[in-house]
């Protein structure tokens, strides 16, 4: 059988052609639906500061290994003390960075001194494993400026998630997408 | 064909085949190896982790016994570091060894599948004198496996399209309201007129057209005494009803708490905690003890209660105490505890956030959307605190949010927030709330005067739409009532004066000699009156003084009553009261 490349269009050709043409549109907006359809709304999981109990559970209820909830710091809320609850363990042997005196089992809190008496702390992500320890230190003696919140650059998003499941303070919720974190800021006064 | 040829190829083939058995055979070792290695690490772990050790926690608890200790230090140091090695090792093996064990297993499958292949010699093609009847039957088996396929793939399209919203339940807070159901339709007006649905009733005048509760009631003699209910929380706020059910807040320095009461039976239907707040302070704010922190009375559009606390907390609970959202408004600054009650119009929840001292300091006026939270618009106010409640009024063809404060009362429109007018007419420490009486909006200027004012101007309109004012036995606290006729209000010290609604005339006084803080209401063609210590009056509302009837409660009262059908409702300190005929 032979082809000729130069075939003029006539009317049954040119027929064909647009058929072809609808029903790859007809097929292209059939997929198109379903994609919409069947697309998530756009929801992601977090942790709701004010129900969170510090049961520790994040730590070990994840599926990743490192867990993917960890300690964030709201430098507005803190109050930049020396003896910090939520880096020093209670009664602390000495307010140093000697790892007995730490409360963090991981050493995720750095402790940096700005001026008398006042020190700022951070947070090393890669370290922090989201026991809620300072976070319980931080809430029952001080301001509250350590929080959990489920980090999305590491979270791998299960439709139930793990932890979830086993919240004490049924504290995870679901969260626009596109406002993924809740979190503290400074209480209004006025 | 060449047999020493074919033997050739054999041997080599299998040669091949033996060389790809050994590889999948290492590949499979160091998988298992790997494995082995991976679970080591766990089993090992829940000991070894550094915050659970009981080793280290043992030593720690050594150390609190003696301070001094080098050596205990010394371990702590050395285990602590030791374990957070330990741990953060497992966790590198963790991702290096799923990448070995997933190339490991890899080239294991490679390897078998190539050393099952291997060893194979082909065989000589001999014609098949059935293919063309399996080629026939091929293209069956063919055609009906793509038509076996379009129906499954439509069927899942239809199941996706049908079941595409995801079930996942969003959450109740700001960043993610819930969506307003079909229920949300608003009840009709004449619900709204049949019920209590805010403070001093339907349009904040304390004016009950048709209910038509008991003349007298004595709660020693178990007179008229329907039901009495204690409240578990103290506050200030008037009831709401709203459907048989009567809805008020409490709460002190801890809790804050609304309370739902059957109107059947006055029993406790449910009590809901407003907590966990989104920018909730944490401490509670300084108020009075006059002024409590469940001053405001709440409201409700027939479809969700509204509690707003001094702590600015504002809540929405749906009729069965379901929390729909919630929000803090920021502590407001005023001197004796935010009391303005909450007011609502076409499921708009209005909200009156007056504060400052001597300087106006961010006062506003919101209106929220009833169902979802959400600001419609947000009204900055160039007032001090103030403690008087705002009405909404349909007036010169527009519903209009009347609010007070000093100086000024201000008149804004209901659906933008625009401000249409407003009259420098107010002194002092503004308490009482404006009501329309007559077409006519009345305030009273603290112990200054009473004035009515035509609601259709625009500006500034003090000097011209005061239709008359009266300086006799002004109030300082509670708010005047009118049935559109008369106007009638009370002192704290218990003179009751009537003025004619048209004009400002004082009609009549009486005074009863006693403390009185409730604003008076009017049930049909009757004026109650409440006083602190429990006494009640009930006199004609007419243009000479009669008492009708009394009442008497063991209680102290403050809140104003509210009228719903053949009931009056009084909250005490101590308890909420139905008065009724039994």
């Amino acid at each position: 059988m032979s082809t000729n490349p130069k075939e003029p269009v006539n009317r049954r050709n040119f027929l064909g052609a647009a058929a072809r043409v609808a029903a790859m549109t007809g097929v292209g907006a059939l997929l198109g639906k379903l994609a919409g359809a069947t697309a998530a709304k756009g929801t992601v999981w977090q942790i709701d500061p004010a129900k969170c109990v510090r049961c520790g559970k994040c730590a070990t209820a994840c599926v990743l290994e490192q867990s993917a909830v960890k300690c964030v710091h709201a430098y507005a809320v803190c109050g930049y003390c020396e003896l910090c609850t939520g880096y020093f363990g209670p009664e602390p042997n000495e307010l140093t960075t000697a790892a007995e005196n730490q409360l963090c089992p991981t050493a995720a809190i750095q402790r940096t001194y700005i001026e008398d008496p006042y020190y700022q702390y951070h947070i090393d992500e890669k370290l922090c494993i989201g026991c809620a320890k300072c976070v319980d230190g931080c809430n029952r003696y001080g301001n509250g400026s350590l929080f959990l919140q489920v980090r999305h650059d590491r979270c791998v998003n299960c439709n139930e998630c793990a932890i979830a499941r086993v919240c004490a303070g049924d504290a995870f919720v679901r969260v626009p997408v596109d406002q993924p974190y809740l979190l503290k800021t400074k209480p209004t006064t006025s | 064909m060449n047999l020493a040829l074919i033997n050739s190829g054999e041997a080599g083939a299998r040669r091949t085949a033996k060389t790809w058995l050994i590889t999948a055979w290492i590949a499979g070792l160091f998988c298992l190896a790997i494995c082995a290695t991976i679970l080591y690490q766990h089993a090992t772990a829940t000991t070894n982790d550094p915050w659970k050790s009981p080793q280290l926690l043992k030593l720690k608890t050594a150390l609190a016994a003696a301070p001094k200790d080098a050596q205990i230090k010394a371990q702590i140091r050395d285990l602590d570091l030791k374990y957070r090695q330990r741990f953060f090792r497992r966790l590198a093996l963790d991702r290096t060894g799923g990448w070995l064990l997933l190339g490991g297993m890899a080239v294991f499958l490679a390897a078998l599948w190539r050393a099952k292949n291997s060893d194979q010699v082909l065989s000589i093609p001999q014609p098949n004198l059935q293919a063309a009847r399996e080629a026939l039957r091929v293209e069956a088996r063919s055609r009906l496996a793509v038509a076996g396929f379009a129906v499954v793939c439509v069927g899942a399209a239809a199941a996706f399209i049908k079941a595409g919203d995801s079930k996942m339940p969003l959450p109740q807070n700001p960043a993610a309201p819930p969506v307003p159901a079909a229920a949300d339709a608003l009840p009709p007006l004449a619900e709204f007129q049949a019920n209590w649905p805010r403070f001093r009733g339907p349009d904040g005048s304390g004016f009950s057209p048709k209910a038509n509760p008991p003349l007298a009631w004595d709660e020693g003699a178990k007179t008229n005494l329907l039901w009495k209910s204690a409240i578990p929380l103290p506050g200030f706020n008037s009831p709401i009803v709203w459907g048989g059910r009567v809805f008020l807040s409490g709460g002190d320095a801890q809790k804050r708490e609304v309370y739902c009461f059957n109107a059947a039976d006055g029993q406790l239907a449910w009590r809901r905690a407003i907590e966990n707040v989104p920018g909730s302070p944490a401490k509670a704010p300084e108020v009075l003890e006059q002024t409590g922190v469940a001053a405001p009375t709440m409201a409700t559009d027939g479809r969700r209660v509204y509690a707003l606390f001094a702590n600015g907390d504002l809540a929405a609970l749906g009729l069965d105490g379901a929390p729909a959202w919630s929000k803090n408004l920021g502590t407001p600054k005023n001197q004796y505890g935010h009391a303005t009650s909450l007011a609502i119009w076409q499921g708009k929840l209005i909200v009156q956030l007056d504060q400052g001292d001597s300087e106006p300091a961010n006062s506003r006026l919101m209106a929220f959307d009833g169902a979802t939270g959400k600001v419609v618009w947000e009204k900055p106010r160039k007032v001090p605190g103030s403690w008087a409640s705002p009405i909404v009024v349909e007036a010169a063809g527009k519903a209009q949010i009347i609010t007070a404060a000093l100086p000024s009362l201000i008149a804004y429109d209901a659906v933008s927030g625009a401000e249409l007018w407003k009259a420098d007419v107010l002194e002092g420490e503004v308490a009482p709330s404006p009501i329309l009486a007559g077409g006519l909006v009345c305030i009273a200027s603290p112990s200054s005067k009473l004035i009515a004012l035509r609601p259709d101007g625009s500006g500034d309109v003090t000097k011209t739409h005061v239709a008359w004012s009266n300086e006799e036995n002004i109030p300082d606290v509670t708010s005047p009532t009118s049935n559109g006729e008369l106007v009638f209000y009370v002192t704290s010290s218990g003179m009751l004066t009537c003025l004619d609604a048209k004009d400002g005339t004082k009609l009549w006084e009486h005074d009863f000699g006693t403390e009185i803080q409730a604003s008076p209401g009017i049930s049909g063609n009757r004026v109650y009156i409440v006083a602190t210590d429990g006494h009640a009056w009930v006199v004609e509302a007419g243009r000479e003084f009669k008492e009708l009837g009394a009442g008497k409660l063991e209680d102290h009262f403050f809140a104003s009553p509210a009228f719903v059908g053949d009931r009056l409702y009084l909250r005490g300190n101590a308890a909420l009261y139905c008065i009724g005929v039994k």
